[in-house]
């Protein structure tokens, strides 16, 4: 990841040039795989445009050699000194070629792990961690992201050329290739299938979300999206830890914090004195400032929610509470 | 294809040879002639494929050939090219006719192996393409592991390589002994030109490759099972195998035409070529390295730690060939000769040489390398390896002993535009090819219709371009071919040919 910011601070040269060759980069690999081109591209330019110099004052030279043309030491010199050029040229690109390479190979701890699936009839995209399953292919930025594509029943090529991403999946086989896409966007996606060697089945575009959409985009497609309200709000009670300090029963039952069961309707004292009633705004109050109105007897230790929950989840919370009698 | 009807007049009586004496041939150079005719055969039909592909690619939307139509064309088309077109072209149609002459021998080690190889390598063609003609083809040309191998084995392609593979050991084997055994006293290994290592080279790594590959095919296809059975020892070995042979006849196809440009340049220079001792050391070099990298590259799938070992190796591959391209152009440099159309051919070749050999570098590098395989970059690094370098040097050697093969003259104003068309037309269609490639355009894809606008904006424009280039190439070839054989219909030269060697 080190090296990734490293890339993206001095990106400035390959994000100047006139995209003439590359597409728009818009992943950090990208950033390293430009550098690699535009200088194996100077150095044979460089390189061609000298051979077909030399080629071309020799076809038009008509008139008695000078001593330059017989002086074959001067041309021994010529060509040691561009093989020498030639070979650090290759050196170079070979050595930051490896050092890339090394470095896409090894996902950060921190990735996403974003599983797709290559069948004839269907792709499917699944994020185990999220619990999303969804048929479009959607990405977060600036988060380094694992993708594993796995081919089932045919071998696949799978290309983003935006992202600078190229894999081929033999069957039933799967490849992994870590990335982070630096900028939200949309950005074709190149299938290829090699029995048949067309595409259609395959979406085509990859969306990248910022941040907060792709936790919305997430949320809409997990599977908590078709729980009825109080099963999700049990889920996110148990996911998001609330277990750990609330207790589900009328009895405290040796948890840290107030007792949640058969609570909601009735009435609460606070530390200040103030009498409030449990109901749906006091839920949704207590989970985005915890620490304004905390039960009497108790610290307020309790961590706020306020940006890490949908609305439907602060729904389906309240749904849940409302049904712990 | 029926021979000529006029040709050089047999040296015993005069009179122009019948079909049978051509049959029953034990001259080299009417061998040499009769693959000559068969590679430019072989050229017109796969290059018309190439024509077909181009159109298609012309629309964004497959809507000239169905996508597995599009798989079979340009499957048909690479094997026809590199085993009929390219493999034979310098190694046995010029280098049956041409090489015992600069070698100074009388003739080949053993004629009649000669004429029986052109035999096989011509039943292996029609096996290789007839299969098709009638609507058999069932070949996914695809490096990638397949689950289903029946088809691999049931295919007669297989047959007809096997077959082709045959005749070109037995060409090799004829080829290596005569240059040992057949030399002039005073041909010492170091007086011999660079073509004529570059064919030994190539020879030799035939001759070493094919016994290898049919040894192992040999044992993976003894394994051959019912049609009910899967997952056999053929299905994993047959691909493997078959794509380090492809890639090692590959690799091992453009030596031969390295060494011809040499062998143009030197009938043109002033002076003898420039570090002659070092081309040759380049020349072995660069078979030597290409089977190599050919061989680390087919053991890919099965170990990544290769991949930097395989990079290393393809980077270091491309500095024997620029040794050979800067020496060329020193030699050109101190000065030229006579001017002809070996000469532009020559020129041209070593400038598609040089861009083919650097984009090696790009592909061989590794995480660019690994952006842009599979892409057109891949297709155009190819080509113009392929056909820039090898083909266009073939054309300048045909067109540079047209007079000394065939007794006739040709209009030289002609031949120079005919091959402007070429330099051009290549350039046209191929180096679209490195853009698309860059900007991500896939090989092997038919049809490109559901891309965003904006990228169909980078892409479509240049695909055009590259199928009028390719039109005009057609053009430029067919030219080639009928200046060439328009000479045929006069009268032969009563004075010596112009070409001097």
């Amino acid at each position: 990841m080190m090296f990734a910011r490293m890339g993206a601070c001095s990106h400035g040269i390959a994000g100047s040039v006139p995209n003439f060759w590359l597409p728009d980069s818009a992943s950090t690999l990208a950033v390293d795989i430009d550098r690699l081109f535009y200088w194996l591209l100077i150095v044979g330019t460089v390189a061609c445009s000298l051979l077909v110099t030399i080629l071309l004052r020799g076809l038009r030279c008509r008139r008695i050699e000078p001593s330059f043309h017989a002086n074959d030491r001067l041309a021994v010199w010529m060509l040691a000194a561009i093989l020498v050029l030639a070979f650090g040229g290759l050196a170079a690109a070979f050595g930051r070629g490896l050092t890339t390479w090394l470095e896409a190979h090894v996902p950060p701890a921190d990735a996403l792990e974003i599983q797709i699936t290559a069948e004839p009839s269907a792709w499917r995209l699944e994020i185990p961690s999220l619990d999303v399953r969804a048929n479009e292919f959607v990405v977060p930025a600036e988060q380094a992201v694992l993708l594993r594509v796995r081919a089932v029943g045919g071998a696949y090529r799978w290309s983003a050329p935006a992202l600078r991403l190229n894999t081929v999946v033999g069957e039933g086989q799967e490849t992994s290739v870590w990335f982070e896409a630096s900028k939200p966007g949309q950005f074709d996606v190149i299938v290829g299938d090699e029995s048949i060697g067309s595409h259609g089945i395959a979406p085509n575009r990859l969306r990248v979300l910022d941040r907060e959409s792709f936790t919305g985009w997430a949320s809409e497609h997990s599977s908590d999206a078709t729980l009825p309200p109080v099963e999700l709000g049990a889920k996110l009670f148990d996911k998001l830890g609330c277990a750990a300090c609330h207790s589900t029963t009328a009895q405290q039952e040796g948890k840290a914090c107030p007792p949640l069961g058969g609570r909601f309707g009735g009435t609460t004292t606070l530390i200040d004195g103030q009498s409030v009633t449990f109901d749906a705004e006091y839920v949704r109050e207590s989970l985005n400032e915890p620490t304004s109105k905390v039960a009497r007897g108790f610290a307020p230790v309790m961590p706020s929610f306020r940006d890490r929950l949908q609305p439907r989840q602060l729904d389906a919370l309240v749904a849940y509470l409302e049904s712990l009698r | 294809m029926n021979p000529p009807e006029h040709q050089a007049p047999s040296p015993v009586d005069g009179s122009p040879l019948g079909l049978g004496a051509w049959l029953r041939t034990h001259d080299h150079r009417h061998v040499g002639i009769m693959y000559l005719a068969s590679v430019v055969f072989f050229f017109m039909v796969a290059g018309l494929l190439a024509l077909a592909l181009r159109f298609e690619l012309f629309s964004p939307a497959a809507d000239l050939l169905s996508p597995r139509g599009y798989q079979q064309l340009y499957s048909m088309h690479g094997v026809v090219m590199v085993f009929l077109v390219l493999s034979p072209a310098i190694v046995a149609a010029l280098g049956n006719v041409m090489l015992p002459s600069l070698i100074g021998a009388a003739r080949v080690a053993f004629p009649r192996a000669n004429l029986f190889a052109f035999y096989v390598h011509t039943i292996g063609a029609v096996a290789l393409t007839l299969p098709a003609c009638v609507g058999m083809l069932e070949m996914p040309f695809s490096m990638l592991p397949t689950g289903d191998s029946t088809p691999v084995v049931r295919s007669p392609m297989w047959a007809a390589l096997g077959l082709l593979a045959a005749a070109a050991w037995i060409n090799a084997a004829n080829l290596l002994a005569t240059v040992h055994r057949h030399r002039a006293p005073t041909m010492a290994w170091t007086r011999l030109p660079v073509f004529v290592w570059s064919v030994y080279a190539t020879a030799l790594a035939q001759f070493l490759l094919i016994p290898a590959a049919g040894v192992v095919l040999f044992f993976a296809a003894s394994h051959v099972p019912l049609p009910s059975d899967s997952g056999t020892w053929l299905a994993e070995w047959a691909p493997r195998v078959g794509g380090l042979y492809l890639r090692a006849a590959l690799a091992v196809a453009i030596l031969p035409g390295f060494g011809l440009v040499a062998e143009l340049l030197r009938a043109h220079a002033k002076r003898p070529l420039f570090a002659h001792l070092g081309q040759v050391v380049a020349v072995l070099t660069m078979a030597w390295l290409a089977l190599l990298v050919a061989s680390v590259g087919a053991f890919e799938p099965w170990s990544t730690h290769l991949f930097p070992l395989a990079s290393a190796f393809g980077l270091l591959a491309t500095l024997p060939p620029w040794f050979l391209l800067v020496a060329w152009a020193v030699a050109i440099h101190r000065g030229i000769a006579r001017r002809g159309p070996g000469l532009w051919y020559a020129c041209s070749a070593s400038l598609c040489f040089a861009m083919g050999t650097l984009s090696s570098a790009f592909l061989a590098t590794l995480s660019l390398g690994d952006y842009l395989a599979d892409t057109t970059f891949a297709l155009a690094h190819q080509h113009y390896l392929m056909l820039g370098g090898t083909l266009m040097a073939f054309l300048g050697g045909v067109t540079h002993w047209w007079p000394r093969i065939t007794g006739r003259q040709y209009r030289e104003p002609v031949a120079t535009c005919a091959c402007l068309l070429v330099f051009v037309g290549f350039h046209l269609t191929f180096f679209s090819q490195f853009v698309l490639g860059a900007r991500g355009m896939p090989r092997h894809l038919a049809g490109y219709a559901d891309w965003s606008t904006r990228v169909l904006a980078a892409i479509e424009p240049w695909q055009r371009l590259s199928t009028v280039g390719a039109v005009l190439l057609a053009v430029g070839l067919f030219t080639v071919l009928g200046v060439l054989l328009h000479s045929l219909l006069r009268e032969p030269a009563m004075e010596p040919p112009r070409s001097p060697s």
